[in-house]
């Protein structure tokens, strides 16, 4: 079925690609929302993905490829956003408005989840990706390396990377937080 | 159950558990609007399909799965070369001027399975010249033919670069434990090597030859990549740049990166009706002719007669030593093709050998450029690829042409 529509929308069938569009948008927004952290830009990155999804689907070979390559466009997409992000930096100090995304797991309680949120906050958009893609998106290791269009090598070692980064990323934040309760005492 | 186990399990429960309800209102109908506007692209027209352009726009990923039909492509570029340039020599003698030219050896070099192998000529017996526990690759000559470079995959992602012997001897390494490489030219005089590093955007790497060190290039640039020395002296670099605005170019630059300047190249290009949508595709890579006088590069053209719309055409620029381009023409040779690119220059530094696409058939071209001798011929007879991907049969080469077709110097 989904092969069938991916063909349909290969041959310029513009229905077919928008039933494609529906499935997908919630999630791509998610991974985008979650890398950029900033809403705006996430829209646009996965409007951006989307469009040249549809521009560029002839080039697509495979089409039980589709997925793969639309999340290699939507990790584009938000790289560009990201660049265009460091030059805007106001955007980036817009307060975060209320997120659409939620978190279903129980098991972990609230203090835990701003905790993981504020050393996530803490990583480049670089790091954030490769952790979405892995963790997230639930890619493997070959699968990401497509989508960063890196060798699978270079995808292993950025994963790590980033996995190291958080975890320095939230010693230093509990460092900051001991040392404001102190200050605060 | 160590300690690192649990925190990567505490990430994926926290980021695996996230999920989403739906995304903002009305984005997907802003993209179905948009996109019910937005034209295709031809096939032909994006990167990936662009199996030439992108083979040599990506000289190293060794690690990357072998994409045999732009090897095969890349191998018929090469022969035709071969052969167009074996008839200009059987009917011009010219002599390449040091040190750009042939390697004088005329040996071949390539890597399997990690190791780096050396065979004198074609159906020669390969000889392996880096063996052991290291895994190299794409093993590039040194202009005079004396030296090697070879990339060394350091494995999680890390590599090196190996100077060494045209036969192995003396292997050295000059740049070690980096990021990818998606980059490297070897200079000239064969003292140093430019790269890129995909990790430091914006940034060349000008590394010695003979271990003495790197210095670094920052041209605030976005994207800097594929940097080639121009010619004669080699004491400048050139290469794609995207600017902070996301503005296209060509850059030259000192090798002590001084005098940074973007070409003047295509003046009016912003103007183009398809430049904010195709704007990946302009200003590609350049090829300098020995002379170090005149650049070569294609970029899109909005309005060639092709039915296939927008398409490649090549460019000549004579540009002079602090980057200044005094004149430009475009090479249109064939209004009908849909697109005409991948030039490259004989040692001659009058003919251009092209690539040209007409639908689904793909040739390459030898043009000889001087005004004063209208000749030209095919460097290999037209070429289909099909759905399976199967690639054609070896290429031939015409005679060439008793007279010109049209006032181009180019004929079919």
């Amino acid at each position: 079925m989904r092969r069938e529509q991916v063909e349909r929308a290969m041959a310029g069938d513009h229905d077919a690609f928008s039933e494609l569009a529906r499935v997908s948008i919630a999630r791509l927004y998610a991974a985008a929302r979650m890398i950029l952290r900033d809403e705006i830009r996430a829209e646009d990155a996965t409007q951006e993905a989307l469009v040249a999804a549809w521009r560029d689907l002839s080039a697509l070979r495979d089409p039980d490829r589709f997925e793969a390559w639309l999340h290699r466009l939507l990790v584009r997409a938000c790289h560009r956003e990201a660049r265009r992000g460091r030059r805007r930096l106001v955007i980036e100090l817009e307060a975060s408005r209320t997120s659409r995304i939620v978190e279903r797991d129980p098991a972990i309680d609230l203090a835990d989840r701003d905790e993981l949120d504020r050393g996530f906050a803490r990583l480049d958009a670089d790091q954030r990706t490769v952790l979405v893609l892995h963790h997230f998106l639930g890619l493997t290791l070959d699968e990401v390396a497509v989508a960063l269009a890196v060798p699978p090598g270079t995808a292993r070692s950025r994963l790590h990377r980033a996995t190291r980064a958080m975890r320095a990323a939230l010693e230093a934040d509990a460092r900051l937080s001991t040392l404001t309760e102190g200050r605060l005492a | 159950m160590t300690t690192r186990d649990d925190f990567d399990r505490r990430l994926h429960t926290w980021l695996s558990g996230h999920e989403w309800d739906r995304e903002p209102e009305l984005l997907l109908e802003e993209v179905l609007a948009r996109t019910a506007r937005t034209s295709r692209r031809p096939a032909w027209l994006i990167p990936e399909r662009w199996l030439p352009m992108s083979a040599i726009t990506s000289r190293f990923a060794p690690s990357m799965p072998v994409p045999w039909r732009a090897v095969g492509l890349v191998a018929l570029l090469l022969l035709a070369l071969i052969a167009g340039a074996l008839i200009l020599a059987g009917s011009q003698p010219f002599r390449p001027a040091p040190p750009f030219g042939p390697a004088a050896n005329g040996a071949l070099a390539f890597s399997r399975a990690g190791d780096v192998f050396v065979v004198d000529g074609l159906g020669g017996t390969p000889r392996k010249v880096l063996g052991g526990p290291n895994v190299d690759a794409a093993p590039l000559f040194s202009p005079d033919g004396s030296h090697m470079l070879v990339l060394r995959d350091l494995g999680n992602g890390r590599q090196a670069l190996v100077w060494a012997g045209f036969n192995g001897a003396d292997p050295r390494i000059i740049l070690d434990d980096i990021d990818a490489i998606g980059w490297a030219e070897i200079g000239p005089g064969g003292d140093v090597v430019a790269v890129q590093i995909d990790s430091e955007p914006g940034v060349l790497r000008i590394v010695a030859t003979d271990g003495s060190g790197s210095t670094s290039i920052e041209t605030g640039l976005d994207v800097v990549r594929n940097p080639i020395f121009r010619p004669p002296a080699g004491d400048q670099l050139t290469f794609e740049g995207w600017g902070q605005a996301g503005e296209r170019g060509i850059y030259l630059v000192n090798l002590d990166g001084t005098g940074l300047i973007r070409l003047e190249l295509d003046p009016g290009y912003q103007a183009d009706e398809f430049y904010a949508l195709n704007r990946d595709y302009y200003f590609q890579a350049p090829s300098w002719a020995a002379s170090g006088s005149r650049l070569a590069y294609p970029t899109l053209e909005p309005d060639p007669v092709s039915p296939a719309g927008p398409g490649f055409r090549v460019h000549i620029a004579e540009v002079g030593p602090s980057g200044d381009v005094t004149s430009e023409e475009i090479l249109e040779f064939d209004p009908a093709m849909d697109d005409e690119f991948a030039p490259t220059w004989l040692p001659t530094g009058n003919v251009i050998v092209y690539h040209s696409v007409e639908g689904t058939l793909q040739r390459m071209w030898l043009a000889d450029l001087d005004a004063g001798r209208e000749r030209g011929t095919w460097a290999s007879p037209p070429t289909t690829t099909s759905a399976s991907g199967s690639l054609p049969t070896a290429p031939r080469s015409s005679p060439s042409c008793p007279s010109p077709a049209r006032t181009s110097p180019l004929c079919r």
